[in-house]
């Protein structure tokens, strides 16, 4: 995050940045943080509070430079940390993604896939890596919201095409096609 | 010599750099083998993106619960929250930088956002910009921005 030296507070136009800002990004946010949460409010939360901030920045007069994934780390970070405090439990942010997918409303962020994902041996920061690419984050934004390198994101991501090519061949038979195996695995599995 | 796969997945979500890419584009202009392998991607690529596509999530009631709470913050009636979060601020450049560093960037009646503003140029130029966010996200946390007095946020 940088800040234009010298500058004033902008105000003018946050707004409307703002506005602009939640068409393109919000539905992409809710979906990554309700799977993230598995819980709609607090998804919701994530959001309005992911916003709000990015408001409270551009106020003090920083400049964002990505501003979409500023978004999707802030309201990341805010589903961890309250899955965090509520679960009061000294456990590994690992085990805090183990089911980046939220179970019980499959129907409402198309999370089969994710949880298949996840049955077919892709670690979470693999699934994470594949989700935030199915929200068109470039490595980069990614390696922001995960705290990792870009170059790390690329070899996470080819590492998880490599596994589900692999079960996708290995159902061929069975399955139709790459989406449709890695749904049957954890149809298969559950 | 033929591009990996992770070089060929890179190359397909236009991430393989421009010098990379061209190269990338020569090679495969000339390789069947490679263009064979980088369209099977593409289309295992697609496959999953559609396999993933959700509907569609309504958040335009959050869109009103973050501008009724910007409005509130704008017209100084998030009271508390922002003196907490003035609180905040003053607490970590006093851990970071010592008691006179507070008076630097302080005066009074300074705005919330004007003293973040000022605490994440020096967290930013001392820190670092990785730190300088940590920082600030923890002075964030658990921060309640809801609009007092029947408003409601969301």
């Amino acid at each position: 995050m940088d800040r234009i030296p010298g500058s004033p507070p902008l105000t003018v136009g946050i707004e409307q940045e703002i506005a602009d800002l939640y068409e393109r990004e919000a539905g992409g946010i809710l979906r990554y943080a309700g799977a993230l949460a598995d819980n709609l409010e607090m998804a919701h939360d994530a959001l309005q509070e992911a916003f709000f901030r990015f408001f409270l920045c551009r106020s003090a007069g920083q400049r964002i430079r990505s501003p979409k994934g500023w978004l999707f780390r802030v309201a990341r970070n805010y589903v961890l940390d309250q899955k965090k405090r509520a679960s009061r439990n000294e456990v590994g942010m690992d085990s805090l993604l183990d089911f980046p997918g939220p179970a019980h409303h499959p129907e409402e962020s198309g999370s089969d896939l994710f949880e298949g994902l996840l049955h077919i041996g892709l670690s979470p920061r693999e699934i994470e890596c594949v989700r935030l690419r199915t929200e068109d984050l470039r490595y980069e934004e990614i390696a922001g919201v995960l705290g990792l390198r870009a170059g790390t994101v690329g070899a996470l991501l080819a590492r998880a095409h490599g596994k589900i090519r692999r079960a996708v061949s290995e159902r061929a038979h069975k399955n139709g096609g790459f989406a449709h195996a890695v749904a049957g695995e954890r149809r298969y599995a559950s | 010599m033929h591009p990996r796969r992770a070089t060929l997945l890179a190359f397909c979500d236009g991430e393989a750099g421009a010098d990379r890419s061209r190269r990338i584009a020569k090679h495969l202009s000339k390789c069947k083998k490679c263009h064979g392998q980088l369209r099977r991607i593409h289309g295992e690529k697609e496959e999953l993106s559609a396999g993933s596509a959700a509907p569609p999530m309504d958040g335009r009631q959050d869109l009103a619960g973050v501008l009724s709470a910007m409005a509130a913050w704008r017209e100084d009636r998030a009271g508390e929250a922002a003196s907490e979060l003035r609180n905040r601020l003053q607490w970590q450049i006093e851990t970071y930088f010592g008691f006179p560093a507070v008076s630097v960037v302080e005066r009074p009646g300074i705005r919330a956002e004007e003293l973040l503003g000022k605490a994440s140029e020096i967290l930013d130029v001392f820190l670092g910009p990785n730190a300088a966010q940590a920082v600030t996200e923890d002075v964030f946390r658990g921060l309640d921005w809801a609009v007092p007095a029947g408003e409601s946020c969301r």
